[in-house]
């Protein structure tokens, strides 16, 4: 069974219980519709048509570019294009009935065989789906805005807060009084105090 | 026809409980002015309990000697002046001797002006009439402080609160 | 009851609506009576909301399923917790729970102001009640629970089963109720803001609610974390998918603010900023609400495009727009009265971790919008995921978590040497220690060792203050030592509830860091087939897998896989993964199919394992190593039990708000200015 056939029938379903009775209008369809995806979530609205290939044929005498390990540490790259969000290799780890991870999967081990550096394969990729199939932008161009300016910005709030306590600083230019020791006079009588200290001690 | 019925019975319901302070409540009394403070004396409990922390976080490293110096001084001298003006009151007081208790902890911290006589604002500095600095009087003499700041009094040599 | 709870819904839109006016005018007039009026408004819509609420209650467990909200999103054959749970599990009904805490909420925040903030009563129950106006009127008009089919369906299209989980059913109330707690200090800050009256006779109120919102958030967002682990199958809890982000965006500002808060409190300063997180905090919580509602960011959480989108953006645009003008017009009023004496003080302290706590809730939001704006920019669809977010916030994080170890040793107003010294030696020597230990043990990650250094300076700080303050109340008072522990957290909760809050912090950083040593391995198995791994910790690791299983249950087919697990030649038991997938009763499939893991949690590392599919009865799985995990668990219990003990009720008779105030003595500033 493949998800995209239920996810078909099971709109059917709920849309056709909406929409079949005919009682409500064609706009009201539509809402139908988005209701019935409303009340799970578009984790499942997903499209299992989205697998392109990607092939490159094997440099000569190629031999494969990476062991396993590497080559899922390069997946973990890659993003699945079915929707899910996921890293094709979290994707086809984890999902039973995803037809695109694996798919990706393939092409991904056809390149290392063919001998393609890791760099390769994420460009090859970048050519066929876009930008898109990168789990996080490339660090290039305006991309470097999205890396920078967060750090930036804190630089920026730090810089202004230094530049505040400076102000708040220079407003106070109160001598700081030496103190030898901590004397703080008796303000009351012997017995006030006593009754003072007394009540600080007791804290029950 | 039920709806209707339901309908216009919770809305009668609610109407006439939104309602009811606009047709029955008493007459809007005089505004009070926003702005004055409608803090509560403070009794020498609350001093007591800041002395505690100060001790405290001294102990713990979060004051310097230099602040601890000066709190201390400070809250000490507010909390006598809550235990006195208590003290006065009665030790065993009655509910209206705590009420005057507490009118008078409060006056205690209004200042008066020497021109124009007690000022509303607590811990004010400066005269809000005349604008002249609100000094304190000695507890000792009751001379009047006229140096801004002054540590002892003029009058008999006595050491004023911080 | 069903009709009562749909009209009540159109009764408590008039009576918000009535509330929000009365208030508004009663504030401006000074005329006590609207003001009364407007707060039995406010009543009468909490009130009309509850009873709109049981009505849907009724309705999902009655099983109406002429009612489409109830037909599209339980069935008869569900659990009735589920079916209670579904109030919140669609759209329609959630955007109904959230006016139901926020009219709650309204009615015990101003039924409970204290004596001394009445006047900021009718422009908070104004402000307030807009709110609800707005909430309402998405209810009634474009995510209305209460409409109707024109026909009865025989059953309804069911729930997710993987929603159908404890914890996805008690998280997102968590999480509404931490979001619309912002509110209330949202409205009271505008109050405020509207009366001039910006002393800190409101920020008590503020405290508390933003407290609690701070508290359901931490529940919320760990309950989420959780559920992600153990019901998704990606072996992870985290994924920075906007939505998450959107319930961190709030926490981070939240915490920026109980934080700023006491240096108000206790010098007077930073009214400014803290009015400004005050508000921010409510408008991330609408924005988050915005994101996760509208679909405008592609996210696994969000509700498919959805009519109430534009609403959203509209409000978020106008509450924005308000909170604008009355922050910049009042600017005058929020002056700091206070001075700062040193750069090395508690109070700078307090100020960078709020530049750091703002700086992280901004490079997340950044990093939500960034697809946006390179779209914009660019005109190209880029992704930006985990690695993104990891590059940029895990520095900042450990950031953040050194200052969690600067700011509680640092001495108000202006720290010595001496006393820098003696705070700090013990503290940094013990991170010191943890770090070497660690590097010669043979750990080489640069980021885990900066963790787990920090976490022991962080750790050993937390126990140092406890040490100090237990010391510290045996001389002054005088006591014994379990007495000493009791008070000392009992006095002073604010200050050893967040120290404990801290070590929940501490906790989850070194959790987080276990990550970097996560390994995972995808097998093929056939049954009777052995494999043997190497876990991050030099275990052997030897499974022996029982073959695929399947059978069907009734409400579904079970695709199972079994494998008996050794560690080190000492057989563990026998761990089982499951794919399930539902159908209805026409046997049709019915949802995606779900996972369940299986999971050995153990102090030290989580056995993971999923089964991902199976071909030519050859099991796929996924075996993790997930070093550490269930800190992250413990770290957020402990981030909420240190919550709890934050906002007890202190005993009326204790409750000083924050002891002494650390001001100058005014006559001492005079002197030194004349």
């Amino acid at each position: 069974m493949r998800r995209r056939d239920f996810i078909t029938r099971s709109f059917a379903l709920g849309g056709a219980a909406l929409v079949g009775a005919g009682a409500l209008g064609a706009q009201q369809a539509v809402q139908g519709d988005t209701t019935a995806s409303q009340s799970t979530s578009n984790l499942f609205d997903m499209n299992q048509g989205a697998a392109r290939t990607v092939t490159r044929p094997p440099k000569p005498g190629a031999r494969p570019s990476m062991n396993a390990d590497a080559r899922d540490g390069l997946e973990h790259q890659i993003r699945c294009q079915c929707g899910c969000t996921l890293d094709v290799y979290t994707c086809r780890t984890t999902d039973f009935a995803c037809q695109v991870s694996p798919a990706m999967h393939r092409d991904v081990m056809a390149l290392v065989e063919g001998g393609y550096s890791a760099q390769e394969i994420l460009d090859a990729f970048v050519g066929t789906y876009g930008e898109r199939a990168l789990m996080a932008p490339k660090k290039e161009g305006f991309n470097w805005a999205g890396y920078l300016v967060p750090f930036g910005a804190l630089a920026a709030g730090a810089a202004a807060v230094l530049v505040v306590l400076r102000g708040m600083q220079r407003g106070s230019a109160r001598a700081e009084v030496p103190v030898d020791g901590v004397v703080v006079p008796p303000l009351g009588t012997a017995d006030e105090m006593a009754k003072l200290n007394d009540a600080i001690r007791n804290d029950d | 026809m039920l709806p209707l019925i339901v309908g216009t019975l919770l809305a009668a319901v609610a109407v006439a409980y939104v309602l009811y302070p606009l047709l029955f409540g008493s007459a809007p009394g005089p505004r009070r002015p926003i702005g004055l403070p409608l803090v509560a004396p403070a009794p020498d409990e609350d001093a007591i309990v800041a002395l505690r922390e100060i001790e405290f976080d001294r102990a713990t490293g979060k004051l310097s000697d230099a602040d601890y110096t000066e709190l201390k001084s400070r809250y000490t001298a507010r909390a006598l002046a809550a235990m006195r003006a208590r003290g006065e009151a009665g030790a065993d007081a009655s509910p209206e001797d705590l009420v005057e208790a507490t009118v008078l902890a409060y006056r205690a911290r209004l200042k008066s002006c020497a021109r124009c006589g007690p000022r509303p604002e607590p811990d004010a500095i400066f005269c809000s009439n005349c604008g002249a600095y609100l000094d304190e009087t000695c507890a000792g003499c009751g001379r009047v402080v006229e140096e801004a700041g002054a540590a002892f009094c003029a009058g008999c040599g006595r050491q004023l609160a911080a | 009851m069903i009709l009562v709870g749909e009209l009540a819904l159109w009764v408590a839109l008039l009576m918000a609506a009535w509330a929000a006016t009365t208030s508004f005018a009663g504030g401006a007039l000074g005329r006590e009576d609207l003001v009364a009026s407007g707060r039995r408004g406010l009543y009468a819509t909490t009130a009309m909301m509850v009873l709109a609420s049981i009505g849907l209650w009724t309705a999902l467990l009655t099983h109406d399923f002429s009612l489409k909200y109830v037909a599209s999103n339980t069935s008869a054959n569900m659990p009735k917790v589920y079916v209670f749970a579904a109030f919140w599990g669609g759209q329609a009904g959630s955007m109904l729970f959230w006016g139901l805490i926020l009219a709650c909420y309204s009615a015990i925040a101003i039924r409970f102001v204290p004596l001394k903030s009445r006047d900021l009563v009718p422009w908070a129950c104004g402000t307030l009640a807009v709110i609800l106006v707005f909430f309402i009127a998405t209810v009634c008009f474009k995510a209305n629970p209460y409409d109707r089919l024109s026909f009865v369906p025989a059953d309804g299209r069911g729930m997710n089963p993987q929603l159908q989980n404890p914890g996805m059913a008690i998280h997102p109330p968590n999480l509404y109720l931490g979001y619309v707690a912002t509110s209330i200090p949202f409205a009271f800050a505008i109050a405020a803001l509207v009366t001039r009256r910006l002393d800190a006779e409101w920020l008590g109120i503020v405290r508390r609610w933003s407290l609690l919102s701070w508290f359901f958030l931490t529940v919320g967002i760990t309950l989420g974390m959780w559920w992600a682990y153990v019901e998704l199958g990606w072996s992870g809890y985290w994924a920075w998918d906007p939505v998450e982000n959107a319930s961190l965006l709030p926490w981070l500002t939240g915490t920026a603010f109980l934080h700023s808060i006491m240096i108000q409190e206790k010098r007077g300063m930073l009214r400014k900023w803290n009015v400004v997180l005050v508000v921010t905090t409510f408008l991330l919580a609408i924005f988050g609400t915005f994101i996760t509602r509208s679909g405008i960011i592609e996210s696994v959480h969000s509700f498919a495009q959805s009519p109430v989108g534009s609403w959203f953006a509209t409000f978020f645009l106008t509450a924005t727009a308000v909170t604008i003008y009355f922050v910049s017009t009042r600017l005058k009023d929020l002056e700091a009265k206070a001075v700062l004496e040193s750069m090395v003080s508690r109070e700078a302290a307090f100020l960078y971790n709020n530049v750091v706590l703002v700086g992280i809730a901004f490079s997340v939001l950044w990093g939500t919008l960034f697809p946006i704006l390179s779209e914009w920019v660019r005109g190209s669809k880029i992704t930006v995921g985990p690695p993104f977010f990891n590059t940029v916030n895990v520095p900042l994080g450990l950031l953040l978590l050194g200052l969690t170890g600067v700011g509680p040793l640092i001495a108000w107003r202006k720290a010595s040497t001496s006393n820098l010294k003696r705070q700090f030696a013990v503290p940094a020597a013990t991170g010191l220690i943890v770090g070497v230990v660690l590097f010669a043990l043979g750990m080489r990650d640069g980021y885990a060792l900066v963790a787990y250094t920090l976490a022991g300076f962080v750790a050993a700080t937390i126990i140092q203050e406890f040490q100090k303050g237990i010391s510290a109340r045996r001389n002054i008072h005088g006591e014994s030592l379990p007495i000493a522990v009791v008070r000392l957290v009992g006095r002073n909760r604010r200050r050893y509830g967040g120290y404990i809050v801290h070590a929940g912090i501490v906790v989850l950083f070194a959790a987080f860091a276990g990550l970097a040593f996560k390994k995972d391995h995808d097998v093929q198995m056939k049954a009777g087939e052995a494999k043997e791994l190497v876990d991050p910790l030099g275990h052997r690791w030897r499974f022996v897998s029982q073959g695929v299983s399947t059978s069907e249950t009734l409400n579904r087919f079970v695709t199972a896989v079994g494998l008996e697990v050794f560690r080190d030649g000492v057989p563990q038991g026998i761990l089982t993964s499951e794919k399930r997938q539902y159908f209805d009763s026409n046997k049709q499939p019915q949802f995606e199919p779900s996972t369940e893991v299986g999971i050995r949690p153990s102090a030290k590392m989580d056995l993971y394992v999923v089964l991902a599919g199976v071909r030519d009865e050859t099991a796929e799985l996924r075996i993790s190593f997930n070093p550490l995990v269930v800190w992250v668990w413990i770290g957020g219990m402990i981030m909420a039990i240190g919550g709890l003990i934050v906002m007890w009720p202190q005993a009326e008779r204790r409750r000083a708000p924050s002891g002494y105030v650390a001001t100058l003595e005014p006559k001492r500033e005079l002197a030194a200015t004349t």
